[in-house]
């Protein structure tokens, strides 16, 4: 089908294929990243294949991988008995010794089509990316850097309770879709610079939210509570990023 | 004795003779081309020449807008210079430059100023720039009467540029919009009268200070006021002929008295019209304010002629020759038919004028509906479409003088009695100039008509006359008198319907081709074209062909490969705008810039694809270009002329005859024009467009535009001409 759609298309002066790296940023206004609970900017790095296949239309595959930070504060809460035997409820905060939030790496596959405005020719000028992320999130954490505190009756005592929660790593599939708006211009007829802005949807993020996963969650269903939080993560992530890029027109 | 007198009457016959017809048109004529070196105005640029000029400027009151008005002064200059409707170093400009130094004998410095050139416009009409250069067209030339009253139109013309009145002109209007104006500062329509007072009063000063020219020269100030007359009745052709029905006739073909105006409208014209409206006084009062002045008091001592009375005449009659042509260029074919019929009467077998003929009547038929099917004229080809808008004759009531009858003629021919004039004129001329390639091709696109579109064949024309028909229809009504022979009821009625054809006038085109019947050749061609060998239905370029049932229609590629392995290029068009609350700059130094970004992109784009292209451009002519100059001239006409038509024929332009030297030169027939229009306002709007057309079948190749809301980016731009090319280049997979 690309043998017959390069007969047909022109590209640019003949070329189809562009080999480049792009990257969608965003301040990290809601959770941390992956080095400070601070604000900062969230960055999905990718690398980008693209080919025209026709007078309008690219194809896009690319490998994006995301580095960012989930919070695990507050969220996990457990009943334990205190010394003098009644049950209460502690709630555990994640006190890592690297001082970093808890570590969320994706590694991510799209496949898009990329339509250029009309009169436009692929692969210059503006377009509108649909794109389907497919999303392998691993989250990573200290399993055992769970402290809770809780106090004596008269508050005078301060007793800490360390937990060893889940096993410090799970991994998830999922899924976003995105849709970007931008624009690609060809520089000295080999680079391709491409920007816009990016939409996403990520909807088992989006059930997330909507079902409260993340309230009243125990030690025990910490999987479910970690993919909810991860996948709530991802959601903010890929909701709106900015998009630059650079590529390279090989052929 | 005798002898003498008889030689004394031959040679005032051919003084007289020589007087009103020229040698040299007997036999055809060839349009006029410049020639010799171009001068500086051609090569410089008009961005370097606007700068020279801003910066001699100095400090001056109104300097912006004297900035503006010399960058788009000196644009418009050179477009015109460039469009190959100026004439160079031709008979025509070098009788009227002559004309000029006798005008300004005195002033040398003045005429050192001046650059006078003739162009190729059918428009009575002079004008000047305030730079000095001074424009005649032909169609003016065509109609003076004598050189005192062309003296008279350049000295008025001087006079605008002596007074700078392009530049005041200029400078008011933008007072007048801004409201600083010592004329009226009151609503739009005031402000518009305004400027129309403005200029009447710098036309009266132009007419007044060229009189004071006219008379520091030798030439007569009373031939001079007929200049008005000029004016008044150029709408009117060059001279008024009666126009006779027996020019199309011949023995067969007997024109009916239906389609012959008795009489011609007599000519109206008002001179005191109201000019309220109009950049130049009124006739009257352009005559009324000189004629006080008029009164010289050595009027016999002056001359009509100072350069030469014999070329006067010979430059009259060379434009009038080159007015036929232009008449065909800008699709004024009656006129054209009529001036031709014209110079016809003095030059009878000059071919040119037959072929004039012939284009115009074909392409006055074309545009007819068909008697039997109609059509349009538009062409879809590739992603895009050009359509023209339909000739129709004007209506003869609407036309004054002598050639109202041609117009009526024209007019009220159906396309069936038009398509067979036609044929007989042209078929009948090609026989006089055997071997005449337009003339051929022309007798096989009306029989293309005759047959495709009239529905016309052998069997239905006559090849025995009225008169042949009447006479074997006596010798039956004596053969019926013999008492053994009896007429049935069928034969009879055909008979009666024979009889009552005969006696009419208005199947005279059944009896048309009788003479031409007699032509082997005319029925060979009649008949191959009915078996549509001799070539391609020509209704089928603009028709939808008719479904056939049974067979499924091919997908069409929609946007297809067309194999061409070599282009021509032309210089692109380019036109930056930026709009700025409803009105428009042209950013004219950014032009000429993207026009060579354009070309360089085109070039680029060839090499990639290996498409092998030339150029003709005269964005770097150096003086001894002319050839190139001519060269752009010749596909400029054609191009314009084939736009104008819009549809796919190349018997309907003019200049296909001309174009053959070109395309062996250029080793191509195709020719391809693109170009962009960027205009930003509150967004950027960039159109682009890519044209590629055979000259020698005037077909319509490719037709692209692209239009995106986005800025007119190099590498957008390129990504638009590489695919119109790569088009052009592939080749079509079968």
């Amino acid at each position: 089908m690309l043998h017959s759609a390069n007969g047909q298309t022109p590209g640019y002066m003949g070329k189809h294929l562009t080999i480049g790296y792009s990257n969608n940023f965003f301040p990290a206004l809601i959770g941390p990243t992956a080095k400070s609970q601070d604000v900062g900017i969230n960055a999905t790095h990718s690398f980008n294949l693209e080919y025209t296949i026709k007078n309008r239309t690219n194809l896009c595959v690319s490998y994006q991988r995301l580095k960012t930070g989930v919070d695990f504060n507050y969220e996990l809460s457990e009943e334990y008995v205190d010394q003098y035997g009644s049950y209460e409820n502690a709630l555990y905060r994640y006190r890592p010794k690297s001082r970093l939030p808890s570590q969320l790496i994706s590694n991510n596959i799209c496949l898009g089509l990329k339509f250029f405005n009309s009169g436009a020719l692929a692969p210059v000028g503006k377009y509108r990316k649909f794109e389907l992320v497919l999303l392998f999130p691993k989250l990573t954490y200290e399993s055992n850097a769970f402290v809770a505190e809780t106090y004596s009756y008269n508050y005078d005592t301060t007793y800490t309770l360390k937990k060893n929660i889940g096993t410090g790593e799970y991994s998830f599939k999922s899924f976003a879709l995105t849709y970007t708006f931008g624009r690609q211009r060809v520089l000295f007829d080999r680079i391709v610079l491409d920007y816009g802005f990016q939409l996403g949807v990520h909807p088992i993020g989006m059930l997330s939210y909507i079902n409260s996963d993340l309230e009243f969650t125990t030690s025990s269903n910490v999987g479910s509570y970690s993919r909810a939080l991860t996948n709530q993560r991802l959601l903010r992530y890929e909701s709106f990023n900015f998009h630059i890029g650079l590529g390279l027109l090989a052929f | 004795m005798k002898l003498f007198i008889k030689e004394l009457f031959v040679g005032l016959l051919l003084f007289i003779n020589a007087d009103i017809s020229f040698a040299q048109f007997e036999s055809d004529y060839t349009p006029l081309t410049s020639s010799g070196s171009l001068p500086a105005e051609f090569i410089t640029t008009a961005k370097e020449i606007s700068k020279q000029e801003i910066s001699d400027l100095g400090k001056v009151t109104d300097r912006s807008a004297k900035q503006q008005f010399i960058i788009a002064n000196n644009y418009f200059l050179r477009d015109l210079l460039l469009s190959g409707n100026v004439l160079v170093n031709d008979p025509l400009s070098r009788y009227v430059n002559k004309v000029v130094d006798q005008l300004l004998k005195d002033q040398p410095a003045l005429r050192q100023q001046l650059h006078v050139y003739v162009t190729r416009s059918g428009d009575v009409n002079a004008y000047a720039f305030d730079k000095g250069f001074i424009f005649v067209n032909v169609g003016l030339l065509a109609q003076l009467e004598n050189e005192s009253q062309l003296a008279f139109i350049l000295a008025h013309e001087i006079t605008h540029v002596i007074k700078k009145h392009s530049v005041n002109q200029y400078i008011e209007n933008i007072r007048l919009e801004n409201g600083t104006s010592s004329y009226e500062r009151g609503s739009s329509e005031e402000r518009n009268l305004a400027r129309y007072r403005f200029s009447k009063e710098q036309e009266s000063e132009a007419d007044m200070e060229g009189l004071k020219l006219m008379k520091q020269t030798g030439y007569s100030i009373k031939a001079m006021g007929g200049a008005f007359d000029v004016l008044q009745y150029s709408y009117l052709p060059f001279e008024l002929v009666d126009f006779r029905k027996n020019f199309f006739e011949d023995e067969y073909l007997n024109l009916p008295d239906t389609l012959y105006l008795k009489k011609s409208s007599e000519v109206k014209s008002n001179d005191d019209y109201d000019d309220t409206k109009s950049s130049h006084p009124n006739i009257r009062k352009r005559r009324g304010s000189i004629e006080p002045e008029l009164k010289v008091n050595d009027e016999s001592s002056r001359k009509k002629y100072l350069v030469s009375e014999t070329e006067f005449k010979n430059v009259r009659e060379m434009a009038r020759f080159e007015l036929c042509r232009v008449y065909l260029i800008e699709r004024d074919y009656v006129n054209a038919v009529y001036a031709s019929y014209i110079l016809s009467e003095k030059y009878m077998n000059n071919l040119y004028l037959k072929k004039t003929i012939s284009k115009a009547l074909y392409n006055i038929l074309v545009n007819k509906p068909s008697d039997h099917r109609s059509f349009t004229n538009t062409v879809s080809i590739g992603n895009g479409n050009i359509s023209s808008k339909q000739y129709v004759v004007p209506d003869y009531m609407n036309i004054e003088g002598a050639s109202q009858k041609l117009y009526y003629m024209l007019g009220n021919m159906t396309s069936t009695e038009l398509n067979t004039v036609a044929l007989s004129y042209t078929y009948k001329a090609y026989k006089q100039h055997a071997g005449d390639p337009v003339l051929s091709a022309l007798t096989d696109s009306l029989f293309s008509v005759l047959v495709n579109s009239n529905n016309l064949f052998l069997r239905d024309f006559s090849s025995k006359s009225k008169a042949e028909i009447k006479k074997s229809d006596t010798t039956g009504k004596a053969a019926l008198a013999e008492p053994d022979q009896e007429e049935s009821k069928y034969t009879k009625i055909k008979k009666e319907q024979q009889k009552t054809e005969v006696e009419t006038d208005d199947n005279f085109t059944k009896y048309a081709f009788v003479g031409l019947l007699k032509d082997e050749e005319f029925v060979n061609r009649y008949t191959k074209m009915a078996r549509g060998l001799t070539q391609k239905p020509l209704i089928d370029e603009y028709t939808n062909s008719p479904k056939i049932k049974g067979k499924k229609k091919k997908k069409k590629n929609s946007v297809p490969f067309l194999g061409i392995d070599k282009v021509l290029f032309l210089d692109p068009f380019y036109m930056k705008v930026k709009n700025d609350h409803g009105t428009e700059y042209v950013k004219y130094y950014e032009i000429e810039e993207h026009q060579k970004i354009l070309a360089d992109i085109q070039k680029k784009c060839a090499d990639k694809l290996k498409l092998e292209y030339s150029t003709v451009t005269t964005k770097d002519l150096s003086e001894s270009d002319i050839e190139r100059y001519n060269q752009n001239a010749v596909l400029n006409d054609w191009l314009g002329e084939r736009f104008r038509h819009g549809d796919n024929n190349s018997e309907l332009v003019t200049s296909s005859e001309y174009i053959k030297q070109l395309i062996k030169e250029a080793g191509t027939q195709y020719v391809a024009w693109s170009g962009v229009y960027d205009s930003k306002g509150k967004a950027h709007h960039c159109t682009y467009f890519f044209i590629l057309m055979d000259l020698e079948s005037g077909k319509l190749m490719k037709f692209e535009t692209r239009y995106v809301r986005s800025n007119d980016n190099r590498d957008l731009i390129t990504s638009f001409v590489y695919n119109s090319l790569m088009h052009v280049h592939k080749k079509p997979s079968l």
